[in-house]
Parts: structure tokens; sequence; C-alpha cells
């Protein structure tokens, strides 16, 4: 016995694709990949003026200086590598992220003063790389196309 | 009598000692044990007879009810059905050796070839384990005294009768016959010999292998389980994973707990706490909470993973090797069976759960009767399995009734639309007619009852012939692949096979020195203490999720705390600032909707 019609129950119905998912699938980057490039750009540039115009904090000797300087220059290059959709650079960012929020904490804990417009943009960051839409452009695709 | 496939006749005497124990010797397993292994399946008879017999009173002391070489089995069983409900138990090691035999002792003793990492765990589990085995004063000597004693006595035992015995059990349940292979031990030294959770005196385990009653009479092996550490290792018997001689199934023993795996390896088992169990529902309870919404394994935060060692490079007992097995057919006139209900060791209260001695082949450490004794086809989790010879049989079975089912709501949707055109045509006649009010709406709400009702038989043929369909490609499936293949899915309960991984073993220890040399540089160069503790802690951990390739799932959950603690500190450090951003953010938002309403306009 074969059935030629088959009924589709109406709790199957598929929803359309959103707006969102169709540019995803026109090639067109999320916006939150943009935002979160501006905050890591905007992260590291305020990183650098740290550094350069020597840290407030006690960490403030020419080693850290230097090392600040070294991880605010990482964190441009990982602009690049977010913009460009690395697959590494979701990771790498979060790594970097992970870094500056701990050292931000730490000098909050030891009462010297922390960057709050670096914790907020850490924040925001941490938010834009947990959306699906960047974590998407972010990973790997299997071949033949995005997931459904 | 054996067919072509290897399926054996059903004795015509079934339930006969004889025939039973012809069936027991038939599929007999060869248990595969590991070196460094002291103590193997022996007679009851001799470990009773040299054991004192113990009733653990209501105020926590002890009482002497019969003293070494008092006891037979018949005497346990008639003290066992005398004392119903009393907590006895046997002892069979009643003091620990004294130092200079134990150093004599632990010279000559056979040791564990080669024992595995817990590289397969995380570290916060590994960190519980350290702690678990922090030396209590004096306890590390006196367990490994009383392994020493048990281990000369056992030595003792085999010097004037080398035996291996196993105790045989054959029923009938079900589909089932099932032949349970009991096995006793003098001790379980997993813990003082072989880095586990526990010891006791007096070990049982057990080996089912379930012949399934086939059409004509005949009998056809069709599963084997086996326990390990609580749980039940099932596979088919024709699964390619489980090593055969003929019809005798190799069983790897694991060192010193004796549990059985179906293949050779190390294997991580959690053991949990003594002392956290009644929190153990409460973190079930909160597990059902969060597994219902999310698919995430339950969490098992109040265990201890320990390291079973099965590699099989030890001794082998069975059919075709050096030593062979003395089986003893488990009948009614083994009484100490059923009349027994204490433990076989003392029951001392340990850290661990797995501490505690074992009841008998028939009685869990409670007295109360084991699953795996009354009921062992659902113990083995084999009720809901179809007996592998008979899959396509049952496949197709199910493919008919669905097929039925399919037709039947075919039939339902199609009587129900030949009323719809009627039920519609009589709305249309109400409708031009006056008065009738009332009466049209009770049609027009019929009409849509059977519209749905309608489409409700339709969403189910669907259902059916989808299911059917499924059937019919998995049993196209098996005659094309190897039907051997065929395991149980939620009855197979394999323990978590640890990965070997040598490898990264090595390079853990060496990224671990890397990154305590760091921490060694960064003291010397004059970085706070804490500095470098934070750098060694950090450090494990990172290396740790690396090496278990869990980084980035690692990175993704330090993130989310670290944007936790930071958004907390900002909400109370910059409360206003940040209120006053937000209300001029909203203010911007609304005044650009606002111009590009203006300018839709």
């Amino acid at each position: 016995m074969r059935f030629t019609a088959v009924h589709v129950p109406r709790t199957f119905r598929m929803s359309l694709p959103s707006p969102r998912e169709n540019l995803m699938q026109a090639g067109a980057k999320p916006r939150g990949l943009y935002i979160l490039a501006g905050a890591q750009a905007l992260s590291s540039v305020l990183l650098a003026i740290a550094s350069a115009s020597g840290f407030e904090s006690s960490l403030g000797d020419s080693q850290t200086e230097s090392l600040g300087m070294v991880v605010a220059i990482t964190g441009l290059v990982l602009v690049a590598a977010l913009l460009l959709t690395a697959q590494w650079a979701r990771l790498a960012t979060m790594v970097w992220i992970c870094a500056l929020m701990a050292l931000q904490l730490a000098l909050y804990a030891r009462d010297d003063s922390p960057h709050y417009l670096v914790m907020a943009l850490c924040l925001v960051q941490v938010i834009y790389l947990n959306q699906a839409d960047v974590k998407r452009a972010l990973t790997p695709q299997p071949p033949g196309g995005l997931d459904p | 009598m054996t067919s072509p496939s290897g399926s054996i006749w059903r004795p015509v005497n079934a339930g006969d000692p004889a025939a039973n124990l012809e069936l027991l010797r038939r599929y007999e397993p060869v248990l595969a044990f590991t070196e460094g292994e002291m103590f193997f399946p022996m007679n009851v008879e001799e470990y009773v007879h040299r054991s004192a017999l113990y009733q653990r009173l209501d105020d926590g002391r002890t009482e002497l009810l019969a003293k070494s070489g008092e006891l037979t089995p018949r005497s346990l069983a008639e003290v066992g059905a005398s004392r119903f409900g009393d907590r006895l138990f046997l002892r069979f090691v009643e003091r620990p050796v004294n130092g200079a035999t134990l150093r004599n002792w632990s010279a000559h003793r056979p040791k564990l070839k080669e024992r595995r990492h817990l590289s397969g765990v995380g570290l916060v589990d590994r960190l519980g384990d350290a702690i678990a085995r922090i030396p209590t004063p004096g306890g590390a000597h006196a367990a490994e005294g009383t392994v020493a004693s048990a281990q000369l006595q056992y030595a003792d035992v085999l010097s004037h009768a080398p035996r291996f015995v196993y105790y045989g059990r054959v029923i009938e349940e079900r589909a089932y016959t099932v032949l349970s292979y009991h096995f006793f031990y003098a001790m379980s030294d997993w813990r003082s010999s072989f880095f586990g959770a526990g010891d006791h005196q007096g070990d049982w385990q057990q080996v089912s292998v379930f012949l399934a009653n086939v059409a004509d009479g005949y009998l056809e092996p069709a599963w084997i389980a086996c326990e390990s550490a609580g749980r039940v290792d099932v596979r088919a018997w024709e699964d390619p994973s489980v090593s055969r001689i003929e019809n005798h199934p190799g069983v790897f023993v694991a060192a010193g707990s004796h549990a059985g795996y179906l293949a050779p390896g190390e294997f991580i088992t959690h053991a949990e706490l003594e002392a956290l169990r009644p929190l153990s529902g409460l973190r079930d309870r909160m597990s059902r909470f969060w597994n219902s919404g999310v698919d995430r394994r339950p969490a098992r935060a109040l265990a201890v993973p320990f390291v079973d060692h099965a590699s099989g490079d030890g001794v082998r007992i069975g059919p075709g090797r050096s030593c062979g097995w003395e089986p003893e057919v488990i009948d009614a006139s083994q009484t100490w069976v059923e009349d027994y209900r204490g433990v076989w060791g003392p029951d001392e209260r340990g850290a661990f759960a797995a501490r505690r001695s074992h009841g008998g082949p028939m009685y869990d450490a409670d007295g109360n009767v084991r699953r795996s004794w009354s009921d062992p086809v659902g113990w083995a989790g084999l009720d809901r399995q179809a007996v592998p010879a008979m899959v396509d049989v049952e496949l197709s079975r199910r493919i008919d009734v669905l097929e039925h089912d399919a037709a039947v709501a075919m039939e339902g949707a199609g009587t129900l639309r030949s009323v719809l055109p009627q039920l519609q045509l009589e709305i249309e006649a109400l409708e031009v007619a006056s008065g009738a009010g009332s009466l049209l709406a009770k049609r027009k709400h019929q009409l849509d009852r059977v519209e749905a009702e309608i489409e409700e038989y339709e969403a189910r043929r669907t259902e059916d012939l989808v299911s059917a369909d499924a059937c019919r490609n998995l049993r196209r499936s098996r005659d094309v692949n190897d039907s051997t293949k065929t395991r149980p899915g939620s009855a197979a309960k394999v323990v978590d096979g640890m990965s070997q991984r040598r490898t990264a073993d090595v390079s853990a220890g060496a990224i671990a020195a890397a990154v305590v040399l760091a921490a060694v540089a960064l003291l010397v160069l004059g970085a706070p203490w804490y500095t470098a503790v934070v750098l060694l802690i950090v450090g494990a951990f990172v290396v740790d999720n690396v090496l278990r390739g869990t980084f980035e799932s690692f990175v993704s959950n330090a993130a989310i705390v670290l944007a936790v603690a930071t958004g907390v500190i900002l909400i109370y450090e910059v409360f206003w600032p940040l209120t006053i951003f937000a209300l001029a953010a909203l203010g911007v938002l609304l005044l650009i909707s606002d111009v590009r309403e203006l300018r839709a306009r």
C-alpha cells in the first residue's frame, strides 16, 4: 500500500528563514560581527593609549607597559581576523577578552583603578561572541552550505 | 544436539541439575585476570570454615556468634534462617598481619604491571581523587595488613585444594533461559593494591548468558551481561567486540575490584562519597529539572573517579586453559544461598559506598533480593530488546501493525470526508432559512470539529506510514549489513572506556612542567607570590582542557563567568553613569525612529 500524497501536520509546518538568516545565506556578515570588531578595536586603542601614557595603576613599570602595548597590538590583529571571519578569530578573541577581564578584575581587587570603559566593552564583546549568527559566521561550515 | 545455525536443542529434562550443569558447562566463561591479581574465584566452603560469624547490634557493637573453624555452609544457613532480620556478617580476617610479616609479604607480592593515570577525566575529578587518597594515620597499614592476611589464608586454601569454582544457576524467564555464573572471591583489594575506591572481604561477582528460546524448542545464545561497579555491561552474543572461544565468552576481570568487562582496557568508574549520599537526591532533582529543558548529561559532582584495570594480561581460568572450572550448580541443597541474608565480610562504613561488603548471590548488602536474581532479564535491561534472531520477525510484525493502523486511519478520514459536503450544504440551507440561528452555529461548529478530526486521522496515518517506512529501511539495511552488529540501545550500560593517551600524558607532563617553571621564574623576578599561584592554577586548567579537547568550551565558560563578575562590578561602581547612558541611548533610538516615520510620510 503506497500513498502518493503525504499530509504534513500543522506542527511540522516549517517557518520561513529570518531576514538575518537570509543575509547570512547571501554571504553578508552579521551586524553583530561589526559591533564586536568595533568594540575590540576601541578596547585595543584604549589599552594602547594607557600603555603609551603609563598605567595609572601600580602596574605602571616599563615591562608592563611594553606588555600592554603587545596585547593592544594583538587586539588590533584580532579586529582584522574578525572582519575577515578567520576560523580561529572567535577563540582567540575570547582568550584575549578573558585575559583583559581577568586583568581588570585583578586591578579592581587590588583597589587600583580598572578601566571601566574597557570592562564594559569586554562585556559587550562576550555577549556578541555568543550570538548565534556571529558564532555561525566564525565557525567552519560543513561542505554543502550552512546548517538549515 | 546442535543445529546448523549454532543453536542447541533445549534439554527435555530442563530443571534437572544434570541438564542445568550441561548447559552451564557449555557456555561457561573464560575469565582473564589482570597481572597482579591475588584472589581468584573460590569455594565458599573453605571461606566459611575459616571465617567467624558476627551480629551487628543496634547500638553499633558486634557479637560473636561462631568462631573461625566452627562454621560450615549448612550451619551458616541454619543460623541465617533462625536469625532472620539480624544484621549478620562473616569475618575472614580477624586481624591484620604484623609489621615484619607485612614487609616480607609486600616484597614478594605480585604487582600491577602499569598504572594508568586519570587523564580521561577532568581536573576537578582528579583533585577529588587526590583528596580522597589522603591517608589516615595507621589506616593504610591496617588495610594492607588485612589484604596480606587474607592473601596468605587464600594461598593456604589453594595449596590444599587448588580449585577454581563458580556457582551456576539456570532460570527460565520470559523468552530466555538465563545462565548465571556467580564467582566468589575472599577479598576485594581494589584500594590497597590497585588505587581503587575500597577494600572489602567477601566479594561476589556475576556473569550471565541469555539463551533465547527460539522456535522449535531450540536455544540460541543471544546476550551476555557482566556486572561492573554497579552497572551492567550487556552485549549481543554475536557482537564482534565480545571475544569468544567457541561457546565460551571471554570476560576481563578488573584487578582488585573483580568487576567484569567484555573487552580489555582501563575503565573509569565513579564511586559516590558515602557522607554526601543524602545530597544525591537533591542533586538528582536538580539534574532532572535542568535536563528537562536542555540536553545535558546529569552532573556527577558527588562522585570521585577511579580506574578499573582490566587488561587481561594475567591468569586465565576457563575451558581450554591450564586452570579449568569446578562448577557448583545452585539448587535446593545449597541452603546458604537462600537462608543466609548477611554479608560476606565486615560491613565497615568507609568514605565510599564501594567499601561495603557484598551479600551472597541472592541478596544485596541490605538483605534484599537482588534484581539479577529475581528478574535477570529486567536487570540486564533486555525487556525492551528483541531477541537478535527474531529481529526481522518482530520488525515485520510491527510493520503489519503500523500499516493496519494507517489503513484504519485512512478509512476513518474517508468516512468523515464523505459527510463534509452534506454538512456544508446543510449549513448553506440554514443560512437562507429564517429563525435557524442557533442551529446554524451548532452545525458550523460540528463542521469544524469534523475537519479537525479528519486532520487528526491524516496526521496519525502519516506518522504510521513514516514509522513503517523506517522499520522497512531497518530491515533492508540489516539484510545488507552484518546483522551480528545488533546491540541493545538504552539497555547497554557500557562503562566509559578511558582512552589510552600515552602521548597526551607525556605532553601534559611537559607542558605542566613549563607552567611550573614559568611560575618559578615569575617568583624569582619579584612578582607577588599569588601571581605565580594564579598562573599555576589557570595553567593547569588550560593544559587539562587542551589535552581533553574541551579548550573552547572552557574559554567560553570562563569568559561568561568573568563577564558576570565584570557586570556586577560595573553596576556597583558606575550605576548612575550607566543608567544615564542607557536612557540617552534609548532617547536617541526613539528620535531616529520618529525621524524615519516623518520621512516615510
